[in-house]
């Protein structure tokens, strides 16, 4: 839009972006590099290798790690996918007399506090930190993507479908499955991934819920970091940024990424 | 049977939204609830509730004043740098970007949605003391010997804005992208400068997006602990560090929950003097009109 | 037999009420239109006939059953909505065989069945396409046939063709009457426009603002003979004279002030009039005969100024002026290239018409 003849504007903007995108990737790059690096540290290009990636497939903490965070990533997933859509389809559709609102602050609720509160919850109960402490807790942040997302797709469709299906003779079941249901995909699909990512990725509520017999993901790297610097990390490091990668790309593909940005 | 059968098909939208509902109750009003309730109660009384403030009162001796300094300074400084930063990223991606916008969006996104752990480690990488950028000023020559150049507040704060800079561009980004570009157009028409436009119809447009990528930055910033414990060695404590002490070391978790709703509090009150601070701001200069 | 018997039909929405004991009849197996002005209520009729509205009291017959109570994917009843409502994320394919498909019938017999309602439509080569590649009026034969498959015993149209161009309405008016002949199937035809009422339908009732039904007969019924002012300005034009009736042994007769008194014919109801009582005289303009000079054999003679002079291509609208400062209109057809008298504005002209083409309207 060359509506200014010239101005720093033009020229300036342009040249912080590029530093920005530059500054966000320099680190990575340098990350993604080295684990292929046949040495430790950065110290030096020793050759390309992969024996890191072979060692950490051989590390049985990383495959226990990446076991605990799969299934709290899951489950934490499935749940809020299904009390999620369930809440929305009840509320806009059938007209639960409930409001969802509650549930759009759960974003802005700090990890910190959900991580402490599910601790003193789960003490006071007396029951022990584990899988059950951290699906608890990812659920809720789960519900605060999950409702806002499907609510808003829920609205975009036209509620004279759901009476054209009534009227050709379905039940409220079947209207849900055939018609409902299939409508909502994207915001379905968009808000697993986002929900699925967030919880491999969590570090607060796992570093404070996870008890003693479970480390996840990324509370391994976080000890590992504190420890001593092990260039299996990289390699791990590159898969969960290649996972996120695909995730991110799948959604962008299908242009699922503007529903998921507009409605922040 | 029947009859419950008919109440139950009544009812069935309450039932469904049902599980939703008592899981945020039990599992995030709850918890908050517990959380004050500890920051309220006396310390090992065992049978009856004997509620104090002391553990608030506490907080305002200088070692925790000291720490709550440091947080908010830290939440401060990340918020401010990573407006500064998003903001002209943002315009770019909403205003300018025809072709890349999506891709660039893409990009955006991609590094924050990995842990932030591995984001922390690959800046922890670069600048631990055998990293990349060590090595390289020491083969130069302009350091004599290998050096962590991770210590205090730079290091903690460059992590801080590398891990919140997407939070703070895509509330602005959002709003700017539902900006019709032609008032931009309108504007230049009616003779303003590239200047005045950005003053007087992007920056105000735009506020509502600010506000929300404060939010997003600095509530969650102002409890941060692992980056700046990561990054920043051990010189400064912050109340997420004395935060995890005091429940994951120290057992005292009666002043630790009083500092948990301290971090919910702080953010919030900065947020609300500079809205003050902006509707004064507003207030004073309606005299330019 | 799939006749309809609406009996007492009320509606409210809010305190107000859209309809009020509403009575309808509808016979088995003809093409019938509801017509109405925009926000009459019709729209709601039909929704309480589909069962996606309960009426707030009043019954609904089908044949002999009551079906007032039965919920809306129970009645055997399917609607054709105005915006089509196709179902996005399926093909033609699924979209049509949908009611099939959920009465949970499988395999062949689904298949078939949509083949052939595909074929009466036109669009069997459509059948895998997604419903978004397809124009308007595609996308209006798929939503027809999608109603049709399971074969209701009762379609509901609504503003079927409100939608799509003129041309393309035209067309589609026909292969509703032809569609509608063949299968024998009771059609229910709601719309505002009274030129696609006039065409399509066998019966025709004209509901007015109040959610009412004013007048219910045929096409021929509805125009020549409308029983109250609404119907005869609603359905096609007309000139309306206020006057006194005045009943002789021979004749009747309206008096109008300031312009005389007027033959008029006698219309099928008689019993509600009264000598000496007010009452409307209605004469449709195409019925008028315009001309400069006086004519004879017409049984009542208007003389007035013209005002104004349209031209429609195939017929000339005039307004002319009478000596009470009302306008009349009139539509005569240009039947010639080079007529023989031409009237133009401000010319002093006659009008004529006969008595038989006059109808007397309560209100």
């Amino acid at each position: 839009m060359n509506l200014y003849r010239s101005h720093i504007g033009r020229v300036i903007t342009p040249i912080i972006v590029s530093l920005t995108y530059i500054f966000l990737y320099l680190p990575i790059v340098v990350l993604v590099v080295f684990s292929f690096n046949d040495g430790n540290f950065a110290q030096g290009w020793q050759g390309f290798s992969l024996r890191w990636y072979a060692s950490m497939i051989d590390s049985p903490e990383i495959l226990s790690a990446l076991k605990a965070s799969l299934i709290v990533a899951t489950s934490s997933t499935v749940l809020s996918l299904i009390f999620g859509t369930a809440a929305v389809v009840a509320t806009r559709w059938l007209r639960s007399r409930v409001y969802l609102s509650v549930f759009y602050a759960n974003v802005l609720i700090p990890d910190l506090v959900l991580a402490i509160g599910t601790l003193c919850l789960f003490s006071t109960l007396g029951i022990p930190l584990g899988y059950k402490s951290l699906i608890t807790g990812h659920t809720v942040v789960g519900l605060g993507f999950v409702i806002p997302m499907v609510a808003a797709r829920f609205n975009q469709i036209d509620p004279l479908l759901t009476e054209a299906s009534f009227d050709l003779g379905a039940t409220q079941w079947q209207t849900v499955w055939h018609v409902i249901v299939p409508l909502l995909m994207p915001a379905l699909i968009a808000s697993s991934l986002l929900v699925f990512t967030l919880s491999l990725d969590d570090f607060i509520i796992s570093f404070f819920c996870s008890g003693t017999q479970i480390e996840t993901l990324s509370v391994y790297v976080y000890d590992q970091i504190k420890n001593m610097i092990d260039p299996r990390i990289n390699a791990l490091s590159t898969c969960l940024l290649l996972a996120s990668s695909v995730s991110v790309m799948t959604l962008s593909y299908f242009k699922i990424l503007d529903q998921v940005v507009h409605h922040e | 049977m029947r009859k419950l059968r008919e109440m139950l098909h009544k009812e069935l939208p309450l039932l469904m939204s049902l599980p939703a509902f008592l899981w945020e109750f039990y599992f995030l009003i709850i918890p908050i609830v517990v959380i004050a309730a500890y920051s309220l109660l006396v310390p090992g009384v065992k049978d009856g509730i004997a509620l104090t403030t002391e553990h608030y009162l506490n907080l305002f001796s200088t070692s925790y004043a000291v720490i709550i300094f440091n947080s908010s300074l830290l939440a401060l400084v990340t918020a401010v740098l990573t407006l500064i930063i998003a903001y002209p990223v943002a315009y770019y991606l909403a205003v300018r970007a025809k072709r890349f916008k999506n891709t660039l969006l893409v990009f955006l996104i991609l590094p924050s949605w990995t842990s932030f752990i591995v984001q922390v480690y690959s800046w922890f990488y670069l600048l631990q003391k055998k990293g990349l950028i060590s090595t390289v000023l020491y083969r130069i020559g302009l350091s004599g010997e290998y050096v962590s150049l991770l210590n205090g507040l730079g290091a903690s704060t460059l992590g801080m804005v590398y891990c919140y800079l997407p939070f703070m561009v895509l509330p602005i980004f959002t709003v700017l992208d539902r900006m019709d570009n032609r008032l931009l157009e309108a504007s230049a028409d009616l003779g303003a400068s590239w200047w005045q436009t950005m003053k007087h119809i992007v920056v105000p447009l735009s506020l509502s997006g600010v506000k929300i990528g404060l939010l997003l930055v600095m509530i969650p910033a102002f409890g941060e602990f692992a980056i700046p414990d990561l990054m920043g060695g051990v010189k400064r404590t912050y109340v997420g560090s004395v935060v995890m002490e005091k429940f994951m070391m120290y057992r005292s978790w009666h002043s630790g929950a009083a500092m948990v709703m301290v971090s919910i509090f702080i953010p919030l009150l900065i947020i609300a003097l500079f809205s003050i601070a902006r509707w004064w701001w507003e207030l004073s200069s309606r005299g330019d009109a | 037999m799939n006749s309809i018997r609406l009996e007492g039909i009320t509606k409210y929405r809010g305190d107000v009420p859209i309809l009020q004991n509403l009575n309808l009849e509808i016979k088995a197996g003809e093409f019938f239109a509801l017509l109405g002005p925009s926000g009459c209520g019709k729209t709601t009729l039909l929704r309480i006939l589909a069962g996606l509205e309960k009426a707030d009291a009043g019954t609904i017959y089908l044949g002999d059953e009551d079906i007032t109570n039965i919920p809306v994917h129970r009645r055997k009843i399917h609607t054709v909505f105005q915006q089509y409502a196709l179902f996005p994320h399926m093909t033609v394919f699924e979209n049509v065989a949908y009611s099939l498909r959920m009465s949970g019938k499988r395999g062949s017999e689904v298949s078939d069945r949509v083949y052939y309602a595909l074929r009466t439509v036109r669009l069997e080569s459509f059948a895998l396409k997604h419903v978004t590649q397809l124009s308007g009026g595609q996308q209006q034969r798929v939503a027809l046939a999608r109603a049709l498959v399971s074969e209701p015993k009762l379609l509901l149209l609504d503003e079927p063709l409100a939608a799509l161009d003129m041309n393309l309405r035209e067309q589609m008016l026909v292969e509703l009457m032809d569609l509608q002949k063949k299968l024998e199937t009771t059609f229910v035809y709601v719309t505002h426009d009274q030129f696609e009422a006039l065409t399509v339908s066998d019966t025709m009732a004209i509901m007015n603002t109040q959610g009412e039904i004013e007048q219910q007969g045929s096409p021929e019924e509805i125009y020549e003979f409308p029983t109250s002012r609404f119907v005869a300005n609603f359905v096609g034009r007309t000139n309306i004279f206020n006057g006194t009736l005045i009943i002789t042994r021979e004749t009747h007769e309206v008096e109008v002030e300031e312009l005389g008194v007027f033959a008029v014919g006698q219309t099928p109801e008689t019993s509600w009039l009264v000598s000496g009582m007010q009452l409307y005289l209605s004469i449709r303009p195409e019925k008028i005969d315009i001309s400069l000079d006086k004519k004879e054999g017409f049984s009542n003679v208007l003389v007035g100024t013209v005002v104004s002079e349209i031209y429609y291509g195939r017929s000339t609208q005039y307004k002319v002026r009478l000596a009470n400062g009302q306008d009349v209109m009139v539509f005569e057809q240009n039947e010639e290239h080079f007529p023989t008298e031409s009237v133009a504005e401000g010319d002093t002209v006659y009008l004529h018409f006969q008595k038989e083409n006059t109808v007397l309207l309560r209100y």
